[in-house]
């Protein structure tokens, strides 16, 4: 009789334990969900643009300021647009008497 | 003596008295134990199944779990659509004592009609919704106004980060989360998860003490789609200068990659926030790229001269007369837009004439022009997965006057959407198939297996040789001799046309010369192309030319978006203009070393013996 009364508590007890875990589960995917659309609500790019151009004084690349560049397997790109530069600035210098 | 048998008597009477008393007793006692057995066997065994059944229903609860509705991500993994909780408000009528005093309370803390809300609380019913998916601000306050007879439930809410962008596309949900317009109603089968149950028994106080037991909810499958946040970003920016600018009614771009059909853009203006629906009607939400009929005008004539080349009823080298501007077509004059004599079909589509696209036109004939239309999609919807999709409309030959052979030729008297025609130019784009246009490229399991989604093969619609020489023609239009050199990229072969359409009047059913569309369509890289662009420009104050409205938008939004998927440039760019900054080292010229980089990368280059190198801008 008592082991049907403890058991029967202990349930109760480990009830209430699981119920509680359950609803801080519930709760913390919540957060997770939550945090995952304030994330995602604060790289839209029209914020983005916002805070560049009017806190950061930033600007659109103007043609000729990007250039890519074929990619060649075992080069840096880095070093690459770098010689491509270095090369146009010694040719542009031999040019000039 | 007489006194001890007296109260031996005495002795006797008392435990008579008390052996019945005690008799009484255990009567009176047996029988409440016989009471109470018969009430054990009767509750234990006579109606035990019942009981229990009744102590189950009061004890037990069964939880009904909604299944969460799936994220929709667009083609890079960035979370365009996904739930999350929020608060809903409800009140308990039969609880509630002064329900009027109650209702003007709550009136001031959820704005909403006093009225209402105090005809809602004076039901008799035991459940009623004041007010649903609210802050959690706005909870808190209507909880502290309520007392014991307002109560606050989660409910699952749908939210869109990046509120207005490609909002018409990815559409939106009702209260119950239930799809009600673009990818949310197509896919809402998909999105949407099962319901799953849970049985809990619960305290006095109604804690859930146990979980006997449960149907786990099925959360909704995720989708992927074709759409990149970034070239929609642009897109959606470059419209919006297009409004302001030209004051247009409306606005309409779309790109797709033409060998698959993916759709990586759909912009339409004017737009919607999807997380504020309120006081809005369905024409600001509607997908007009899909919804909308245009007559397509010049855009048309690659189409059809497309057409012609495959019946061989026209050459490449063939010569056509333009008849200096001016022809009569079934009693009625046609104009080209300047005059024109001896041109080739390619000087044709370069020049936008009408007059020798309606010859071409007339040389296929009316079932054969018809024929290739209908081949090429028009009449019909694309099958994009969306719904409300427009057929277009291409009357049969039967129902066509003698002038609308011309008129066909030259994109009028057809009535096609943005979509159709960019799926048109996707065939000329990618060397003559036709494809299906399509949003959605695969669907994500909870579980995280991503399932591509599949879509009917593309068919050839017309040869290789063909779509590449009309592609060439195409590439003509962007020259500086043809109307859409506004269009062309500094580092770009751009092939595509323009089209200035006249809209019919409502009131006079006539064209009217001051009410345009105004559209470029192309594709870029021309050799080997990324995407097919259209952009659609309704009604614009002052000159509408297709030429001068569109081709600049496309400019802009293929250049951008060009930039963002690395292309590489396919045409040579423009030496830089290279400027000294820092003075001249001196005047003679000795000898020179070679130049090693910062990286360590030698040969690069030589400087002169004794300098340093110097530091130069690129303009």
């Amino acid at each position: 009789m008592m082991v049907a009364v403890w058991e029967r508590s202990e349930v109760v007890s480990l009830g209430y334990e699981v119920g509680q875990l359950r609803k801080s589960r519930d709760m913390e995917q919540q957060r997770h969900r939550a945090l995952i659309l304030e994330s995602a609500s604060l790289a839209s790019l029209d914020r983005i643009e916002r805070l560049a151009s009017v806190q950061l004084g930033m600007t659109t690349a103007k043609r000729g300021q990007i250039q890519l560049v074929p990619e060649q397997p075992g080069v840096n790109p880095a070093a690459m647009v770098a010689a491509l530069h270095l090369r146009l600035q010694v040719a542009k210098a031999e040019e000039t008497p | 003596m007489k006194k001890r048998t007296q109260w031996r008597c005495n002795e006797e009477q008392a435990t008579r008295r008390f052996r019945r008393r005690l008799a009484a007793v255990g009567v009176l006692m047996g029988g409440m134990a016989a009471v109470i057995g018969w009430r054990l066997v009767d509750l234990q065994v006579v109606h035990a199944a019942q009981l229990a059944k009744r102590a189950e229903r009061q004890q037990e609860r069964l939880v009904p779990m909604e299944g969460e509705r799936g994220t929709i991500y667009d083609r890079q993994g960035r979370v365009l659509a996904m739930n999350s909780e929020m608060p809903s408000i409800f009140a308990v009528p039969n609880a509630i004592e002064e329900p009027k005093v109650l209702g003007a309370e709550l009136a001031a803390v959820l704005g909403r009609p006093k009225a209402e809300l105090v005809k809602r609380l004076s039901t008799d019913r035991a459940f009623v919704w004041l007010d649903r998916q609210v802050s959690p601000a706005r909870a808190r306050q209507a909880l502290a106004v309520g007392g014991e007879g307002i109560g606050v439930i989660p409910e699952s809410h749908r939210f869109y980060p990046k509120r207005s962008l490609m909002a018409h596309l990815i559409g939106f949900t009702g209260l119950d989360n239930e799809g009600l317009e673009g990818i949310e109603l197509r896919y809402d089968p998909v999105l949407r998860g099962e319901r799953g149950w849970r049985l809990v028994e619960r305290d006095a106080a109604g804690r859930v003490v146990l979980s006997k037991g449960s149907g786990a909810p099925k959360r909704g499958d995720d989708l992927r789609l074709t759409v990149d946040e970034v070239i929609q970003y642009e897109t959606e920016q470059v419209l919006d200068s297009v409004i302001q600018e030209t004051q247009a009614s409306s606005a309409i771009a779309i790109m797709m990659e033409p060998s698959t059909g993916a759709i990586l853009a759909m912009a339409v203006r004017p737009e919607f926030n999807p997380n504020r629906l309120a006081g809005l009607d369905a024409g600001q939400w509607r997908n007009r790229s899909i919804t909308d009929l245009y007559e397509p005008g010049s855009t048309m004539k690659p189409v059809m001269l497309a057409g012609a080349f495959e019946e061989k009823a026209i050459k490449p080298d063939d010569l056509i007369d333009c008849e200096q501007g001016r022809m009569m077509v079934a009693n009625k004059p046609l104009h080209d837009h300047e005059p024109f004599g001896l041109l080739t079909p390619g000087e044709i589509i370069q020049h936008s004439s009408n007059i020798g696209a309606a010859k071409i036109g007339m040389r296929l004939g009316a079932e054969r022009l018809h024929n290739w239309l209908t081949t090429f999609g028009f009449g019909r919807p694309t099958g994009i997965d969306l719904k409300g999709e427009a057929s277009g409309l291409l009357r049969p030959v039967s129902q066509w006057s003698g002038r609308s052979v011309a008129s066909h030729a030259i994109g009028q008297e057809v009535g096609v959407t943005p979509l159709q025609l960019v799926t048109a130019y996707a065939a000329l784009a990618n060397g003559g198939w036709l494809v299906r246009p399509h949003l959605v490229e695969a669907v994500i399991s909870p579980d995280g297996t991503s399932q591509p989604e599949l879509y009917p093969p593309r068919r050839r619609v017309i040869s290789e040789q063909t779509a590449r020489r009309v592609r060439d023609i195409l590439t003509s239009v962007t020259t500086p001799e043809g109307t859409g050199a506004q269009a062309a990229l500094a580092d770009f072969r751009v092939a595509g046309k323009t089209g200035t359409a006249q809209k019919v009047n409502p009131g006079t059913h006539r064209y009217d010369p001051q009410s345009v569309v105004g559209s470029f369509i192309g594709f870029v890289p021309a050799e080997s192309p990324k995407f097919v662009l259209l952009v659609v420009v309704d009604d614009p104050r002052g000159p509408g030319w297709g030429g001068t409205v569109a081709a600049p938008a496309f400019r802009q939004i293929a250049d951008a978006t060009l930039h963002y998927m690395g292309v590489i440039p396919s045409l040579t760019p423009p030496a830089p203009k290279l400027v000294r900054t820092t003075p001249r080292a001196p005047a003679e010229r000795p000898r020179r070393l070679p130049i090693v980089t910062a990286a360590g990368e030698p040969n690069v280059g030589t400087r002169p013996e004794g300098t340093q190198t110097v530091a130069m801008r690129i303009e």
